[in-house]
């Protein structure tokens, strides 16, 4: 009996492939944009721990100079000391490649016998047997592969580097496929010593300890040895601080993927209610001849997870593709910023997929829930399939709204829980959605009833009829337009978003960014101090240059942590460039070079609760010293904030520090290219980056938009869920409006007008959609801006509301439901009266 | 009109000049094979204005078939079908839309109105469709049908027989020179059938259009002008 | 650079978070494992280097020090203790110098080293048949590892070879977190030179030859300790000293070494070259050292070895033939040697078997006649 009800529902379905396959494509869509974000921000996660651990190695700890270099004998005192301890030394600097004006390559100096990883026999030789060749002799060098092959250069052949300590050609011994490499110079240490003509000096002596209380005993030994001027910093640690960051963009992701999952439970809810309703006479007649409801449950929601499962996998399959296309987008960005990173590989962790398996059967079950409890409740009588919704549609569109109202209530509970969390930052967004869902049906039939006011059918009968289809009929249609209206609010809040961000952060860099030009050290390595200084000294000397700004970054001590501490020697035009949000410039400046005041950057004001006239305590030269907060300046170049104070004040307290940044400010009546000019020739064969303010700007904006380029294709896809779920809504209607249409054929109604009809109707859903989706979309953009990026990151910024993009952003979404309507108009305008009107 | 008992030939065509509709030849088929339905062969038709012609035969045996072509729904496979001075079997089928809208009122079995309209609606639409409103036509019809009071609403609230009598206006109230009835009051009990058998007469005679009905009661038989029996795919004459 | 600024800022951004991490450095690439073999061998990098061509006279205590012209040379010390607590080590100390350039290279840099030292430090408890095994490696630069060329003294951070002024004696120290050893020790008999008069030929081609002597007998007093317990020990000891420059032909693929200190008074050590096909190479060569010192050297004819039982490393997929049979008739000797524990392999970055060995008699197996120390090299999968 199970078999013959079995088979008697499925052939319906096999008879109607299309609608089988629409079904199948609903899950999978849904299921696998999920499947494909999660699988992104798995692989991403992998793969960039992998890069860290590789980059990494077996050291656990790092000693570094809070600026400057390390003195060897540490490392000799050290060794001595605990000589137990696995110690790594290691040099880095700058080398040019090629010819004079070449490029510059990182070089990097290590000793291979020390903590080496050959420890259990394995036979994979890195470097393998030319060891003794690296650090037997002075001109020998290890490089990535990819390197040299883009230097056009092979396993034997000289490199030629032009360095501090002049012209020399190393032999590269060996070629490595390793990313960690990418753009480096692998050598001895004694010969990067030799190299950069450095002896005496190393940047940073990595440390191993085993795990536990001995190890961190043997840390504390360690910190026990160092010179004030050297730190010990856990690598562990920075880890942790990275996780921390991943997870906030892991979360954004999550949100975006359950949005996709919510239009893709749409997708599934819709295609299960036709899917059903194509049965529902064979349903009747099942019930008539004595099957019961219970009985019929459990076969309709078992095909339902039958159906889900195969969605589901096929959902995998397409999620497996997505984000291999998102992995390259997340790549290039890491790789852009970042160099060693080589996310390609898309990381399958079995829990994950069985995770995704699950969700997509419980969705498609779920969603098949409600049609199947309508399918069962409704008769055919005399013909119509009567449901028995119509009279209640008007109830349930009131009860909607009150769930509506009750959803805005919650949503805004939530903004007002004074937190520092992210969590209700979505959960109101979450609710504003589905507040938004929720009153879409009625001011879908609120407008259309208007337009059946407006438009009399004698005169307009094509779109007159659409639009009371639509009247009559909104709930289904409804849920297509909410699920349009909630994929462009959501596009719309993101655009609105990003604008602002993108102004703000523009306005801001143009304003900060006073000088004409700026010049910086290729390498992060802080150079000793003449060098910098030096060049800042010789430019001041030329004609063409006015003043000239500097700006050193060192990490120090706070009374709770570790914090950026930037020493500023800034002339009055660059003074001019900082925004403050709280605090007066006036006082700032005033007490600038004379009194202990610092100014803090906006997320540290944010993260640790301090204002103008409160104070923080940093660990100095003469112990802890207590500065006076003076103003908060906006800045958006690092999320975990920063404090500023004069150059004057900071050797003060700290003694010397290297500069890393120098702007230059042209002469009056000078041009900026001829600033350029004599700036570039003066510092001509030096390892410095000479940038135009507008290059840097431009530079920093084309990063920006390359790192929203993930958030684009997101809501690109979850624009296109939406748009298949129309077509779908559309499709499954027009199936059920056969007979309709085969009745207006034969009344008369021609091609076109039906068509028409068909069109009226999705116009209708489409302009509804996208305009109520402009004040949602206002709504969700100002919940992120004011709340969740506050506490993601502690910046503010004003909301710009780019028109020319949000009426962009409507016009697709109209355009989108009306193409979604052609094949469904299409569809109907093929309807053959004759044989829709047969009576079976 | 006086009744003829003519021998039982297979020209069922009365000596009265300028028939209204006229059908020649028409040969049609559904489906192929051993599934094939509806089939017609070779066969002819006439009909006078403000006759009533009723067509019986068995189920599947090509009535609603016949009917379907004669309203330009469909294209026969061969011959030739005439109403007015409308060549169905040259026109496009866009064209015989339009010669449906003006020209055709449809009744069928299962009534066909549209759900998601109210009666009220539902009558409107051929006027819409001809560019006449005309909400005073819609009132009268209404109170013709004796629904009134019933018209805000919708189709599934209306009993059979209430359906069928707002079909009937539909059909009528555009005053179609034809109307073509698939068995009308095959899912009405005796009386409802009745009384719409009645109203639909009725009607006809006001309006003064052509009535063809394909039906397998007996009643209609004693109200038409004419009862022909579709057999092997051609009409013949019947009593 | 400031691009990398604004760079972090947008990883921030998107929390991709590695804003934060500074500037890093590659891990040092692993140093593959070496088969000695090939650092023995004749190559063209030896140019430069001081060759053995043949014997001539040690003068000590000058020969127990470096000699840096040489390319390789190593300091070996093997012996037998027992504690005060009733357990029973084997240990190994092995201090291998190699030579990466002939002279001396100037630089500015304290870095630039001309040798780099490999030790190799183990311990086998004989009871609870555990082998400890450690290595160590640096290079001679900045005072942290060195030999010096004067007087015998080998360093390598805290591990410690070194004469004592005291008539001959060494001391001898190493470190690792599960033990730590030192000891004194004093030779009881002179000096044996091995091969001619030192001059150990290993292969017909002049040149592959080493300069070669053995302590074959040095008392041992010392502490050991594992943990927080120390013990004192007290042994006899084993020293091996040994440089050249090429030491193996190019169709010899290694040794099977041995030395043996007999309960009646007598030392025995031989070293069987092998080529790479199996067989033994007729320039190995080995001595016997009577109870009073006389040595009398032993080669092929005299002294014969066969292996009886093969062990497969589970790490390395090696297999190794850890018990032998030892045959030299002219001094009534049918011995058996069977390791104390069949992992006794050093799968790092040089690889070899060197471990305790058992010395009994081959007919009456329970019947101990003294203690060992067999090495086996050249050996691959």
């Amino acid at each position: 009996m199970k078999l013959l009800l079995l088979r008697a529902s499925a052939r319906v379905l096999w008879q109607h492939p299309w609608q089988l396959a629409l079904a199948l494509m609903g899950i999978a869509t849904g299921v696998g944009v999920v499947a494909a974000v999660q699988l992104t921000q798995r692989s991403a996660q992998v793969a960039m721990a992998d890069a860290q651990r590789s980059l990494v190695g077996p050291a656990t700890h790092r000693i570094e100079a809070r600026q400057g270099w390390l003195d060897e004998a540490l490392y000799v005192r050290i060794a001595r000391a605990l000589p137990a301890l696995s110690l790594a030394p290691v040099v880095h600097g700058a080398v040019q490649v090629g010819p004079a004006a070449g490029e510059f390559l990182s070089l990097v100096g290590i000793d291979p016998l020390a903590l080496s990883a050959a420890a259990d026999g394995a036979e994979e030789g890195t470097v393998g047997g030319q060891w003794t060749a690296l650090v037997g002799r002075s001109d020998t060098v290890v490089m990535a592969r990819r390197t040299a092959h883009r230097l056009g250069l092979r396993r034997g052949e000289r490199l030629h580097i032009r360095s501090a300590a002049g012209r020399r050609s190393l032999e590269i011994i060996d070629l490595l496929d390793s990313a960690a490499l990418t753009d480096t110079l692998l050598v001895d240490l004694a010969s990067a010593q030799e190299i950069l003509h450095r002896p005496g000096v190393l940047s940073a002596i990595e440390v191993a300890v085993p795990t536990g209380a001995a190890g961190a005993k043997l840390a504390a030994q360690v910190a026990a040895l160092l010179p004030a001027n050297a730190q010990l910093d856990s690598i562990a640690g920075r880890i942790t601080t990275n996780q921390e960051l991943t997870r906030a963009f892991n979360t954004n992701l999550t949100a975006l993927s359950l949005l996709a999952l919510m239009v893709g439970m749409f997708l599934i809810y819709n295609t299960e209610i036709f899917l059903l309703l194509q049965r529902q006479a064979l349903f009747a007649q099942l019930r008539a001849l004595g099957v019961s409801g219970r009985e019929l449950t459990v076969l309709l929601l078992g095909e339902a997870a039958l159906l889900g499962l195969v969605g589901s996998v096929l959902g995998l399959v397409l999620g497996l593709g997505l984000a291999h296309a998102l992995l390259r987008l997340v790549a290039q960005t890491v790789n852009d910023l970042y160099a060693p990173t080589a996310i390609s590989a898309v990381a399958l962790p079995p829990a994950l997929l069985c995770g995704v398996l699950v969700l997509g059967i419980l969705t498609t079950v779920l969603a098949a829930a409600l049609p199947v409890l309508e399918a069962l409740r409704s008769t055919v009588r005399r013909g119509l399939v009567v449901r028995p919704d119509e009279p209640h549609e008007a109830a349930q569109r009131h009860s909607f709204r009150r769930l509506a109202y009750a959803a805005l209530a919650l949503g805004g509970g939530f903004l007002l829980w004074p937190s520092r969390s992210l969590i209700p930052g979505f959960a109101a967004l979450w609710c504003a959605l589905l507040a938004g869902a929720l009153l879409l049906p009625w001011a879908l039939s609120t407008v259309a009833q208007r337009l059946v006011r407006a438009l009399a059918l004698a005169r307009h009968p094509a779109a007159g009829l659409g639009v009371r289809l639509v009247a009559r009929h909104g709930r289904r249609q409804g849920l297509a337009a909410a699920a349009l209206m909630a994929a462009s609010a959501t596009a719309i809040a993101m655009t609105i978003m990003i604008a602002s961000f993108r102004i703000s952060v523009s306005d801001w860099l143009s304003q900060l960014l006073r000088a004409d030009y700026y010049v910086g050290l290729l390498e992060p390595q802080a150079d000793a101090l003449p060098s910098l200084s030096a060049v800042r000294q010789r430019l001041a000397q030329l004609p063409t240059v006015g003043a000239t700004s500097a700006v050193s970054r060192t990490r120090q001590r706070a009374a709770h942590g570790e914090v950026q501490v930037l020493a500023y020697d800034l002339p009055r035009a660059a003074q001019a460039g900082f925004r403050f949000i709280a605090g007066s410039a006036q006082d700032l400046w005033s007490h600038w070079e004379r009194d202990p005041v610092v100014m803090i950057s906006e997320p540290y004001a944010w993260r640790h609760g301090l204002a103008p006239g409160e104070s923080v305590q940093l660990h100095t030269l003469n112990g802890l010293v207590r500065f006076r907060v003076a103003a908060v300046f906006r800045d958006y170049a690092s999320e975990q904030g920063s404090i500023a104070l004069s150059r004057r004040l900071y050797t003060q307290h700290f003694g010397a520090a290297p500069l890393d940044g120098l702007g230059i400010y042209a002469a009056p009546g000078v041009s900026a290219d001829a600033l350029g000019e004599s700036v570039r020739r003066a510092t001509a064969g030096l390892p410095l980056r000479v940038q135009r303010t507008t290059e840097v700007v431009g530079q920093s904006m084309q990063i920006f938009e390359r790192t929203f380029a993930i958030t684009e294709v997101l809501r690109l896809i979850a624009l296109g869920v939406a748009i298949i779920g129309i077509i779908a809504a559309l499709l499954a209607q027009q199936f059920e409006r056969l007979r309709e249409y085969g009745v207006l054929r034969a009344l008369g109604f021609a091609a076109g007008e039906i068509a028409r009809v068909v069109l009226a109707q999705t116009l209708l859903l489409g302009v509804v959609a996208a305009t109520c989706a402009l004040p949602l979309g206002y709504g969700l953009a100002l919940v992120l801006v004011e709340v969740i990026n506050v506490r993601s990151f502690g910046w503010t910024m004003p909301i710009v509301v780019p028109w020319p993009a949000l009426g962009a952003a409507w016009l697709l979404a109209v355009l989108a439901a009306l193409s979604a309507g052609l094949y469904p108009a299409w569809r109907a305008t093929q309807v053959a009266p004759a044989a829709a009107l047969r009576d079976e | 009109m006086p009744t003829v008992i003519p021998p039982a030939t297979t020209d069922a065509t009365p000596a009265v000049p300028t028939p209204l509709v006229v059908a020649r030849g028409v040969v049609m088929r559904y489906g192929a094979g051993a599934l094939t339905t509806g089939v017609l062969q070779g066969l002819n038709f006439t009909a006078h204005a403000g006759e009533f012609v009723v067509v019986v035969g068995r189920s599947g045996s090509g009535k609603s078939t016949l009917l379907n072509l004669l309203g330009g729904m469909d294209q026969p496979l061969a011959g030739e079908i005439r109403v007015g001075l409308a060549r169905l079997t040259e026109m496009s089928e866009e064209q015989r839309a339009r010669f449906r809208r003006r020209t055709v009122g449809f009744v069928f079995q299962s009534f066909n109105l549209l759900p998601t309209l109210s009666v009220a609606e539902n009558l409107a639409l051929p006027l819409a469709l001809n560019g006449r409103a005309s909400a005073l036509r819609i009132t009268e019809m209404l109170a013709r049908l004796g629904l009134s009071d019933r018209a805000a609403r919708y189709p599934d609230q209306l009993s059979g027989g209430e359906q069928q009598r707002v079909a009937i206006g539909r059909a009528l109230i555009h005053a179609p020179p034809l109307v073509l009835a698939d068995e009308p009051t095959g899912n009405l009990d005796e009386d409802t059938a009745r009384q719409v058998l009645v109203l639909l007469c009725e009607m006809v005679r006001e309006t003064g259009s052509t009535l063809i009905m394909a039906t397998h009661s007996h009643e209609p038989r004693a109200l038409a002008d004419r009862v022909l029996r579709l057999q092997h795919g051609q009409l013949r004459t019947e009593q | 650079m400031l691009r990398r600024r604004w760079a972090r800022l947008w990883l921030g951004l998107l929390g991709l978070g590695l804003a934060g991490l500074p500037a890093w450095s590659p891990p040092a690439p692993p140093v593959a494992p070496d088969n000695i073999a090939r650092v023995l061998r004749e190559d063209a990098s030896n140019a430069g280097f001081t060759r053995v061509l043949g014997p001539r006279a040690f003068a000590f205590p000058r020969d127990h020090a470096a000699h840096p012209d040489y390319r390789h040379e190593w300091w070996y010390v093997t012996g037998h203790l027992e504690a005060s607590d009733g357990t029973r080590q084997g240990f190994q100390l092995t201090f291998f110098r190699y030579a990466l350039s002939p002279r001396a290279v100037a630089s500015a840099s304290r870095w630039r080293a001309q040798q780099v030292l490999l030790a190799h430090f183990a311990l086998t408890d004989e009871v609870s048949v555990r082998f400890i095994h450690h290595e160590r490696r640096a290079r001679v630069a900045l005072g942290l590892a060195g030999a010096s060329d004067t007087v015998g003294q080998i360093w390598l951070h805290d591990w410690r070879l070194e004469q004592t002024g005291a008539a001959g004696g060494w001391h001898l120290q190493a470190s690792a977190p599960d033990a730590t050893l030192t000891l004194d020790l004093q030779p009881r008999k002179p000096v044996v030179p091995q091969g001619e008069q030192g001059y150990s030929r290993k292969s017909a081609t002049p040149g592959n030859a080493s300069f070669y002597y053995s302590l074959p007998r040095l008392a041992v007093t010392g502490t050991l300790q594992r943990g927080d317990r120390r013990v004192s020990v007290h042994g006899t000891a084993w020293l091996d000293h040994e440089w050249g420059t090429s030491a193996l032909g190019a169709s010899q693929a290694g040794w099977d070494w041995f030395a043996l200190q007999l309960h009646d008074g007598r030392e025995l050590s031989f070293y069987r070259l092998r080529e790479v096909a199996g067989s033994a190479d007729p320039h190995s060569r080995g001595v016997l050292v009577h109870p009073r010192g006389e040595a009398r050297p032993l080669d092929l004819a005299a002294l014969q070895m066969t292996p009886l039982r093969w062990w497969r490393s589970p790490v390395t997929g090696i297999r190794y033939p850890v018990a032998w049979r030892v045959v030299c008739a002219a001094e009534g000797l049918d011995l058996r040697l069977e390791a104390v524990l069949d992992a006794q392999e050093w799968p790092g970055s040089l690889r070899y078997w060197e471990g305790a060995v058992r010395v009994s008699d081959y007919a009456s197996p329970t019947q101990n006649r003294g203690a060992g120390y067999l090495e086996l090299t050249g050996y691959t999968r």
